[in-house]
């Protein structure tokens, strides 16, 4: 049945539209045509309980992450501004920097409260220490140590001298030899001596090195003990002084029983290091000015505010551009100290999940799935409910140096990810844990019902869009025109697209050229040249392609019969740009076994849909003309010149009628194409891109000279989704091209061949000369050859 | 108003380094005495003949202070010990002349290093013995930096044939670091004490130190040894002419002091 033209294009009736530009029209405060998806987003924001995380999915360009944002913002807003955190040094395991939580903005408050300190305790202490009082008891101690030393020598030297032997200082250290005069005696001398005498010496000065060993012994015990005491002195100094300094910061942070822990760790600390904060001597050593290992270290006593929301209002809300595991995790970072990698507290950076902790985390799926461990860490970050920083470099055994094992931070965050439909679906089916984790999917659609009321929200969106951003009014019939290019973006007459992001670009562009022609407001040639130089900027390969086929170099005929040939249609996607583009199907046939073979499958360059479309060709061949017995032929069916990859099932129909027409032996009006898929029945079922597909015909046959005779054929079930060009539907209702929509096989068959397709009587018989009886004839042919052939050659085998 | 004398002439300032008085403590208190009075060092190292004969006897051993472990000493392991020593006190001693921007130089000789230092008084300025204490030198690691300034420069004066040249030096020394004074007159007839000790105090009058003249009697080493304990010395400076002084008194006071000694 052929269309009319109202039938092939839905006109926005301007006249409807009860505005003159959209300067009249209220802005529109709520989000078009997403009611279940904005319904989930705005439940997945507010439920606040474990592993309801979301999943914002749907095609790009729909407004995802913009809705999710105008909610986030709302809620966020509305609630408490979380903690600070700090990571501060850990006094008993250096490598395990403490997590300190502090209400907001008393993070940064504690960070210079103990840089304050820490310059308070470089002149207090060591003013303490040098006092004279202190330093008088710290000598009364080593002049103790000195004397008992002294003592000790002097006593064994009395001892010593009484028998005639004298402590004798050495090198080394000391000895004992026999003295005479004051003067040891030399070794001749001691010859002359009566052996009596020398063993008596001997004895002595044994007894004596005896004596002598045992205080050199007793020396490192002395010594430590007046170290400890020393240490004492200074730690009862320093804890004095120092009392006032910390009273007045616990009385600060008294309702912050963690950080009262962590002062009373760094006051024993800087009491077991009080010579720390005294002047160092100038040799200090150091090479190119870096202070060398044991050297003071008051980055110790620094705080590492990781997480400051002091300028904060409300919950945060994060976006992660990058969400590396880094970037997601926090790091802690090195610095290259003579050579060596070394780490600290205070090098531990923030990751995104620690700025939006306490709030909202907005991640593009597929950044994190390509991110190499981030989706793992941030799994395990949400499952375990905390932070931990951990260092990839190490746990990868890529680098082999001192690392950090910071305390890990309770983590209270939602995340939020975004993402198209496959992946959501993917990681569903995949991902043991994402279903636990992300309970939530808001999922956004592409269209929606092109209702009156829908339409007039479409009017105040695009009032609202004009009005944001400063655009120039729209005339009815300008937001008409975009309305209409709204539906044929939906690629469905009855639906209007949602993705905004087309639509705002053709605003921008509509206002654009209007702004060239100095128009006060956006009119509907605007528009339409907006939408036409969308196309002409994006066509240059539709442009090439039609070119071949004008040219005879890819072989489309657009008039004449031809037996077992006909003009199937396709679609080419550019991403950015769809068009139609026609392909010679043709078909042969000769006696076989029933198979229909399909080239494109057989050389691989046939998708799996295809192949199913052919094999139901077969199907419908044996169901209709062989029920009582074989089929009995071959068929090849091709798409010439197609060098690529052919899918889908769209031109089963085309296929099955080069396929009958070849049977028949009844040529095909070239001067018509046919696009849809049949079943086993002959039913012709819908298909997408039905308006690329006409419209890309129509060009061809325009720019070979339309005879009044050309046209399309297009399954019934396609005719709500018709929105062509306007030039289209004017050639139609010229009667210069045609548009027919088709239920059957047998409707296509007959408009091809320009016969009737003939129905079966009750016998099953088809009225003489239709092309059903010519089929029927000739596979009955087909097979009274076979049985020939079969018998043939069971006599010769039998003689 | 007081003022700031000019420096006594001290041109050249002799350290005795032995064995047991060679350490970094002892170094540094010479270099300083040096620079504070821009005086030349000079070193003397004395390898001690006792110590080279006990090791020729067949049953003597070295008990080493770094272990406590016995050990048997021979002739050329003493003398190798004893250059080595040398070779490393000439190092410390040019370490801390460098740090003090001071000339310094150094020889070595063998006998007793009183008998050897005193041999020397005739050819410099000041002669410094350093402290001779058993107790180990290296420095306590809690301690805060040591502010000896408290304890006081003590100098000893013979009321019979007072020597200004050491008292000057006394002055400088106080002055530069800092230190207290206190002048002990001794001798005797107490008249002469006691004119001694008034000359003393106009001559310290309008100098900018904090002196303290005392008229105690010392009259034997006992004496002295008591005093200078008393007075905390931080630095005991005596006249070279001191009548108490010959070879044994140096070596007894060393013995019993725990703060360096110059002879001036």
């Amino acid at each position: 049945m052929e269309l009319s033209p109202s039938e092939l294009r839905w006109r926005c009736a301007a006249d409807q539209l009860d505005f003159e530009t959209t300067n009249d029209l209220e802005e529109l405060q709520q989000i078009l045509g997403q009611a279940r998806a904005l319904d989930a987003v705005q439940f997945g924001i507010s439920i606040r309980r474990h592993g309801y995380n979301m999943f914002v999915l749907g095609p790009p360009g729909l407004g995802k992450r913009t809705t999710v944002n105008y909610f986030l913002s709302d809620k966020a807003a509305t609630e408490a501004t979380p903690d600070d955190w700090c990571y501060v040094n850990n006094f008993e395991q250096a490598y395990k920097p403490r997590a300190l939580r502090l209400p907001p903005g008393r993070g940064a408050q504690l960070q210079r409260d103990m840089t304050q300190l820490v310059d308070q305790l470089k002149t207090t202490i060591p003013s303490t220490l040098e006092l004279e009082e202190h330093q008088s008891r710290i000598q009364e101690v080593e002049q103790e140590a000195k004397e008992r030393h002294n003592r000790a020598f002097k006593e064994l030297a009395d001892r010593a001298l009484e028998r005639g032997i004298q402590l004798v200082r050495t090198p080394g250290g000391y000895a004992m030899a026999p003295v005479r005069n004051g003067e040891v005696i030399g070794p001749e001398d001691y010859e002359k001596l009566a052996r009596g005498e020398q063993q008596q010496i001997e004895e002595a000065v044994k007894e004596l090195q005896e004596e002598l060993k045992e205080i050199i012994e007793r020396i490192p015990r002395w010594r430590m003990e007046t170290r400890d005491k020393i240490k004492e002195l200074n730690r009862q100094a320093t804890q004095h002084a120092i009392a006032h300094l910390l009273s007045q910061l616990r009385a600060d942070y008294a309702t912050l029983p963690h950080v009262l822990d962590y002062f009373n760790a760094l006051e024993k600390d800087v009491i077991e290091h009080a010579e720390d904060f005294l002047p160092q001597e100038e040799t200090s050593p150091n090479i190119l000015g870096i202070p060398m290992p044991g050297q003071p270290n008051f980055h110790r006593y620094r705080v590492n505010l990781l997480v400051d929301n002091s300028k904060s209002q409300g919950a945060p809300v994060v976006s992660e551009n990058h969400p590396s595991f880094q970037n997601l995790m926090g790091r802690a970072e090195h610095e290259a100290r003579m050579g060596t990698l070394v780490t600290q507290f205070t090098l531990i950076k923030p990751g995104a999940l620690h700025r939006a902790n306490g709030g909202y985390l907005v991640l593009d799926a597929l950044k994190v799935l390509q991110q190499p461990f981030a989706w793992d860490a941030l799994k395990r970050a949400l499952n375990a409910k905390q932070l931990c920083i951990e260092s990839l470099g190490e746990s990868l055994s890529l680098v082999n140096t001192v690392t950090l094992e910071p305390e890990p931070i309770p983590l209270d965050v939602k995340v939020i990810l975004v993402g198209d439909r496959m992946l959501y679906y993917m990681l569903y089916q995949y991902d043991r844990d994402f279903a636990d984790l992300f309970k939530v999917a808001a999922d956004f659609d592409e269209q929606m019902d092109r209702s009156p009321e829908n339409c007039a929200l479409y009017a105040r969106y695009i009032a609202t869009m004009a009005r944001q951003e400063h655009y120039r009014p729209f005339d009815r019939q300008a937001v008409a025109r975009v309305i209409e290019q709204s539906a044929r973006l939906a690629g469905n007459a009855e639906k209007l697209s949602v993705s905004m992001q087309s639509i705002a670009n053709l605003l921008r562009e509509a206002d654009y050229w209007a702004s060239t022609d100095n128009a006060p407001t956006v009119t509907a040639r605007h528009v339409e040249h907006a939408v036409a130089q969308q196309i002409y900027r994006a066509d240059r390969v539709r442009t090439l392609v039609y070119e071949q086929i004008r040219r005879g170099t890819v072989m489309i005929d657009t008039q004449g019969a031809r037996t077992g040939q006909v003009n199937g249609l396709s679609v080419i996607d550019m991403g950015n740009f769809s068009f139609g583009q026609p392909s010679r199907i043709t078909a042969t046939v000769r006696i076989g076994k029933g198979e229909v073979i399909d080239i494109e499958r057989e050389v691989d360059l046939g998708g799996a849909i295809h192949s199913k479309g052919v094999l139901i060709l077969s199907s419908y061949l044996a169901t209709r003309f062989a029920q009582n017995r074989p089929l009995s032929l071959s068929a090849s069916l091709v798409f010439e010149q197609s060098y690529g990859r052919v899918d889908g099932d769209s031109a089963s129909v085309a296929e099955l009628c080069a396929l009958l027409s070849a049977l028949a032996d009844v040529p095909i009006r070239q001067t018509l194409a046919v696009t849809g898929s049949v079943n086993q029945h002959g039913q012709v079922q819908p298909i997408g891109g039905v308006n690329d597909k006409i419209e890309g015909f129509f060009d061809i046959c325009q720019a070979c000279g339309l005879t009044g005779d050309q046209g399309v054929l297009i399954p019934r079930t396609n005719v709500k989704h018709l929105m062509l060009r306007q030039d289209v539907v004017d050639a139609v209702a010229a009667g210069r091209f045609h548009v027919y929509a088709i239920e059957t096989v047998d409707d296509a068959i007959a408009l091809l061949t320009g016969r009737e397709a003939g129905a079966p009587d009750t016998a099953g018989h088809y009225p003489p000369e239709t092309v059903n009886c010519r089929v029927a004839a000739r596979i009955n042919e087909l097979f009274e050859i076979r049985q020939q052939l079969s018998q043939q050659g069971m006599d010769k085998a039998k003689s | 108003m007081k003022h700031t004398p000019p420096l006594p002439a001290v041109r050249c300032i002799l350290v005795a380094l032995d064995d047991a008085c060679s350490d970094h403590e002892t170094m540094e208190t010479a270099a300083r005495l040096a620079a504070d009075l821009q005086a030349e060092l000079q070193g003397l190292y004395v390898e001690d003949v006792n110590a080279l004969r006990l090791a020729a006897l067949p049953f003597t051993q070295e008990i080493t202070t770094a272990s406590g472990v016995a050990r048997r000493i021979d002739p050329e392991s003493m003398e190798r010990a004893m250059q080595n020593k040398a070779a490393h006190v000439r190092q410390l001693l040019e370490r801390s002349a460098a740090r003090a921007h001071i000339r310094c130089s150094f020889s070595v000789t063998r006998g007793h290093v009183t008998q050897r230092a005193l041999l020397a008084t005739g050819e410099t300025d000041l002669v410094l013995f350093g402290s001779r204490s058993h107790a180990p030198a290296t420095r306590l690691p809690a301690a805060a930096p040591a502010r000896s300034a408290v304890r006081p420069v003590v100098a000893v004066l013979d009321a019979a044939a007072p020597r200004i040249q050491t008292l000057d030096t006394a002055v400088a020394i106080s002055q530069r670091q800092q230190r207290g004074l206190v002048v002990l007159v001794r001798g005797a007839p107490p008249g002469a004490v006691e004119l001694c000790a008034d000359r003393v105090r106009d001559r310290l009058a309008d100098r900018d130190v904090n002196a303290r003249v005392s008229r105690i009697p010392i009259d034997t080493l006992a004496d002295l040894i008591r005093a200078a304990h008393t007075h905390g010395a931080a630095l005991l400076l005596l006249s070279r002419t001191c009548r108490l002084l010959d070879q044994t008194a140096v070596h007894t006071l060393l013995e019993n002091l725990d703060c360096p000694i110059v002879l001036g």
